[in-house]
């Protein structure tokens, strides 16, 4: 066993950190706020200037435009990115889709999209939950039925994030409806500008629009946009998932509002004059705190070093983000308690503390145990998958 | 990062797991030959382990040692193997004076005596401030009156590494390496939770010679540290080794356990709590090798490594444990089934080297809060 990266990946975490404070506007704290046309502008810049550097799509193969990284290295991209609360990283192109394409892509799908996400080029949005279709995906019932060359789409997703900014859509769609659920739904690739999607924002408890409701009226899909089989969309669906599920953007988002509460804790003077780090309440739960970051690191790392063997343990993946979200909500629920009657100040009061900042993530990353795979459908796969207990 | 054991390591495992899982685990706890299967161990050379080839050990460091010890703690293991080989043996290796090391370290590798510490008194506290006991100048040597509490197999190890005061000011420690059987030393036996033997130990005026001492005069309190958190670490890494075992258990009793027709462990309420288990014994294993590794690299995290480990482990696993009661149910209740054997380990391996809050205190210092 060795519990440190080797120099060379250490020497690329410097590399990075470097770009990144090149990159970020000074003094630059985050998170981006996708929904206003600055914090796109921001991604767009990013996305397209980690192309240029070729970090965009290191992990994938050389033959698409990749370098092969291993995926202990692209652990360390994804912490740094996240750690620095930098945006454009587009996982739902280079982490989700594009590894999707290489293994079930034909060949006509992989020349015209592949090098459009290594090129920063193209943005592509996910749909899969549905209104009546949530942990119980298999569930969903947009239909598309094939019609001559092409699919005839009606139905509705939700939660789509960044749908309003999206070239193209990868979606899940019901295509044998007399089928098992689970045997009856095929991936196609939807070019957004489709006369019949609509795409409705919704704004979220934080205050930003970060996702959509998108509806399909009779709109039309070309047969060549199916990717894979016909009703094996679910085997293709689900094969990405386990890219959804490290907990490394969590635990990096983590450490971040650790170390900034830390400083806030060794600054700020508590009503006897000491800093509040003095105070053994609050030394005691921000270490236990930073045990729990370690550990849900670890957990990450793990699946990276699981998937560096050739192998992909699902309940490995399920641990790690179960632990990075739940340990992250954990640092920014203990911010709210010591930040206390200023903790509610939004970030336009001249009074609010670290800039109004830990709020809006606490409400923000209520996100996190909810999606890609609640908290309770995690356990229950750590359950299934790691343990082997039956399943109802 | 490399989270897999390698060649060595998975050997290790492997031949520790078939050992332990024949030989020790609830049977020996209970009634076995406690002193059979230490004869057994001391053949298999795991006393030796981590001991250098000079002194007649195989060398193989502290990280193989860490892997054997999880076992060690997932089976209950009986005799003092973590005092001699993960406390005693490497202390003297790194601080004793050339005779001494030639004299006991050979005896600790075969196995033909084994140590304990004497660090704790009444107070139980890890605080030099807190070592009462006092070694005298006399002659060619020292004379060492104290009381020690908590020494595991205080009566049946061939030698005690005792701290003992011997200045005015509050780090002036010293350590000795003296003779259980020496004059002025006697015994009042703790009934221990565990079954674990262990002791009080009264030093009366009990002489050792000047070779005995270990480190510098009033240098023994930096040793102490580096015995107290490699104790943490190792602690540790048993806590993990337990841990997996209750899971298990556990795991494989919801599976066959019916009621309403069904295996208990169909019910989400049931799987919940066993993945909570799975998620805690995962997290204290990561913590826990990565603390085992920072000590035998001499890493310079070393203290947050292990006290993020001992913290997590002290209040997870012994959680894992509470957990494993309530899904067994009644029977988990009783005498009769193992499960408790399990709990009061992880209870007092919580306790030791540091519990969850003096961790949580050493980590806030180390992470310069």
């Amino acid at each position: 066993m060795r519990f440190a990266f080797t120099p060379e990946d250490e020497q690329f975490r410097s590399e990075l950190r470097s770009f990144l404070a090149d990159q970020l506007p000074d003094g630059w704290t985050g998170p981006v706020d996708e929904s206003s046309d600055d914090g796109w502008a921001l991604n767009q810049k990013l996305k397209k200037a980690l192309a240029d550097h070729g970090w965009l799509v290191m992990h994938w193969p050389e033959k698409y435009g990749g370098q092969d990284a291993s995926s202990l290295r692209n652990i360390i991209f994804a912490e740094e990115m996240a750690y620095h609360r930098a945006p454009g990283n587009d996982r739902f192109g280079t982490r989700m889709i594009g590894p999707v394409l290489m293994h079930y892509g034909n060949e006509e799908q992989k020349s015209e999209y592949l090098p459009a996400i290594a090129s920063g080029s193209i943005q592509w949005c996910q749909g899969y939950s549905e209104p009546d279709a949530g942990s119980d995906l298999a569930a969903l019932k947009t239909r598309a039925v094939l019609n001559g060359d092409k699919f005839i789409v009606n139905g509705a997703k939700i939660w789509t994030s960044l749908a309003h900014r999206a070239d193209m859509m990868f979606m899940l769609a019901r295509t044998d409806p007399d089928a098992p659920k689970h045997r009856g739904i095929s991936m196609l690739l939807l070019d957004m500008n489709t006369p019949g999607v609509e795409v409705r924002p919704i704004h979220n408890m934080a205050g930003s629009h970060s996702f959509n409701q998108v509806t399909f009226d009779d709109v039309e899909v070309p047969v060549e946009n199916l990717v894979g089989d016909l009703n094996n969309g679910w085997r293709v669906g689900m094969s990405l998932l386990n890219n959804e599920r490290s907990g490394i953007d969590y635990v990096a988002w983590a450490q971040r509002a650790w170390d900034e509460l830390a400083q806030f804790c060794r600054d700020e003077k508590a009503p006897n004059g000491l800093p509040l780090s003095a105070e053994p309440s609050v030394r005691a739960k921000m270490a236990e705190l930073d045990a729990e970051i370690e550990s849900a690191r670890l957990l990450a790392y793990d699946v990276a070093w699981h998937q560096e063997q050739g192998e992909a343990p699902a309940d490995v993946a399920s641990m790690s983000k179960l632990t990075g979200t739940v340990a992250n909500k954990n640092v920014l629920d203990y911010a709210m308690q010591l930040l206390g009657m200023y903790g509610v100040l939004e970030k336009d009061s001249p009074h609010a503390k670290l800039e109004g900042r830990f709020f809006k993530m606490r409400m923000f990353y209520t996100s996190g145990e909810i999606l890609a795979g609640t908290t309770e459908i995690q356990k229950n796969l750590i359950a299934w998958r790691g343990l082997e207990l039956p399943r109802v | 990062m490399e989270l897999g054991f390698d060649e060595t390591e998975e050997m290790i495992r492997v031949s520790a797991r078939e050992f332990l899982g024949r030989e020790a685990g609830p049977q020996l706890a209970r009634n076995g030959d406690a002193e059979a299967f230490w004869g057994k161990v001391v053949e298999l050379g795991w006393t030796g382990l981590a001991v250098s080839e000079e002194f007649g050990g195989s060398d193989m460091g502290l990280m193989a040692l860490g892997v054997l010890m999880e076992q060690w703690g997932a089976h209950l293991g009986r005799g003092p193997l973590f005092e001699s080989a993960v406390l005693v043996g490497p202390a003297l290796e790194a601080e004793a004076g050339e005779r001494t090391k030639k004299e006991v370290l050979p005896q600790l590798a075969d196995g033909s005596s084994s140590a304990t510490i004497a660090v704790l008194e009444e107070s139980a506290s890890w605080r030099p401030e807190d070592v009462r006991a006092t070694a005298v100048k006399i002659g060619s040597g020292w004379a060492i009156t104290g009381v020690k509490h908590f020494v595991s197999y205080g009566d049946q190890a061939s030698r005690v590494l005792v701290a003992a005061r011997t200045g005015d000011g509050t780090r002036d420690v010293s350590l000795f390496l003296v003779d259980r059987d020496a004059e002025g030393v006697s015994s009042e036996s703790l009934n221990h939770a565990t079954g674990t033997p262990t002791a009080v130990l009264t030093f009366n005026e009990t002489t050792v010679d000047e070779s005995r001492l270990v480190g510098d005069e009033n240098g023994g309190w930096p040793i102490v540290e580096a015995l107290m958190q490699r104790g943490a670490a190792f602690r540790a890494a048993q806590m993990a080794g337990l841990g997996r075992e209750v899971l298990e258990m556990t795991s494989a009793y919801v599976k066959d356990r019916k009621q309403f027709g069904v295996p208990i462990g169909s019910f989400q309420a049931v799987q919940h709590h066993l993945a909570d288990m799975a998620v805690s014994v995962r997290r204290v294993e990561h913590l826990a090798r990565q603390a085992v590794w920072s000590v035998a690299e001499g890493s310079p995290d070393a203290a947050k490594q292990v006290s993020r480990a001992k913290q997590a482990a002290s209040e997870l696993i012994p959680q894992v444990c509470w957990t494993a009661h309530q899904c067994h149910g009644a029977i988990g209740f009783t005498e009769e089934h193992d499960l408790h054997l399990y709990t009061r380990y992880a209870l007092a391996w919580a306790a030791e080297f540091g519990d969850s809050s003096a961790h949580t205190e050493k980590l806030a210092d180390a992470l310069e809060l």
